[in-house]
């Protein structure tokens, strides 16, 4: 069972966060798989190396955000696998939000400046 | 060769993020470098090791002493270095090489060895004095 938080989803999360908490919204991903993943994502703008990723994997773990989980049984034994937790599905739709919020913000604020000039 | 190069750079990493960790790092950095190529792959774990290495590391002696001790005495070497140059007529670039090699890098280095031995002998002492307490 989930653990359930209380506390705030802190906001705006940092961006080697957001883009392992999307990479892990499609399903349970090992560390290379996630790093992977989070490139395509970024369009390959954001290069998340091993130290970058397994420092941002202690802290979601830290934070209930992601947590361990068993991986296929004919998996490599020596991978870990992730998964999002309550706390990090709530922690990630906040961060869309916000992004969806200054995105809308930034194209009326677009339109205004057109209108303007 | 990349393995083995990448593991000994595990060390500058803080300890408890290479224990837990640090086998899966090493997998990581293989198969990336398979699928990346090892030029990009580098200059990646290079990067980090000033934006994640260095900074996890601030609360350890034994690496924030002999870095500062070797920025510090390089500082004052290059500025040693640029008087006397300016007081040179002509200078080449083999006696910058090596001016900078002999003047700045290995005095710097020798700098940071010393206060290496000196914080790891005096963090043994400690602990030996808390273990007899």
């Amino acid at each position: 069972m989930e653990r359930l938080t209380v506390e705030q989803p802190e906001s705006p999360l940092a961006p080697a966060a957001f883009l392992i908490l999307f990479a892990l919204a499609t399903g349970d991903k090992h560390g290379y798989a996630i790093m992977q993943e989070a490139r395509k994502i970024s369009d390959d703008a954001f290069q998340i190396g091993p130290a970058t990723l397994y420092t941002t994997i202690q802290r979601l773990l830290d934070s209930d955000r992601i947590r361990e989980v068993p991986g296929p049984r004919d998996g490599d034994t020596r991978r870990k696998y992730y998964r999002l937790t309550a706390a990090g599905k709530s922690a990630l739709t906040a961060e869309l939000a916000r992004m969806e919020a200054m995105v809308r913000k930034s194209k009326a604020m677009r339109l205004r400046l057109a209108e303007s000039s | 060769m990349n393995a083995w190069l990448y593991r000994k750079l595990l060390l500058l990493y803080p300890q408890d993020l290479r224990r837990q960790f640090g086998a899966e790092m090493m997998l990581a950095f293989a198969e990336d470098i398979k699928s990346m190529g090892a030029h990009r792959v580098w200059w990646c774990a290079l990067r980090e090791l000033l934006t994640v290495a260095l900074p996890g590391q601030r609360s350890n002696p034994c690496v924030v002493v002999p870095v500062l001790s070797f920025v510090l005495a390089a500082l004052s070497q290059a500025a040693w270095l640029w008087i006397a140059l300016h007081r040179v007529a002509h200078v080449d670039n083999a006696l910058l090489i090596d001016s900078i090699r002999l003047g700045v890098l290995l005095p710097s280095s020798l700098n940071a060895v010393v206060a290496l031995v000196v914080t790891r002998v005096l963090a043994h002492y400690s602990i030996t004095a808390l273990q007899l307490d």
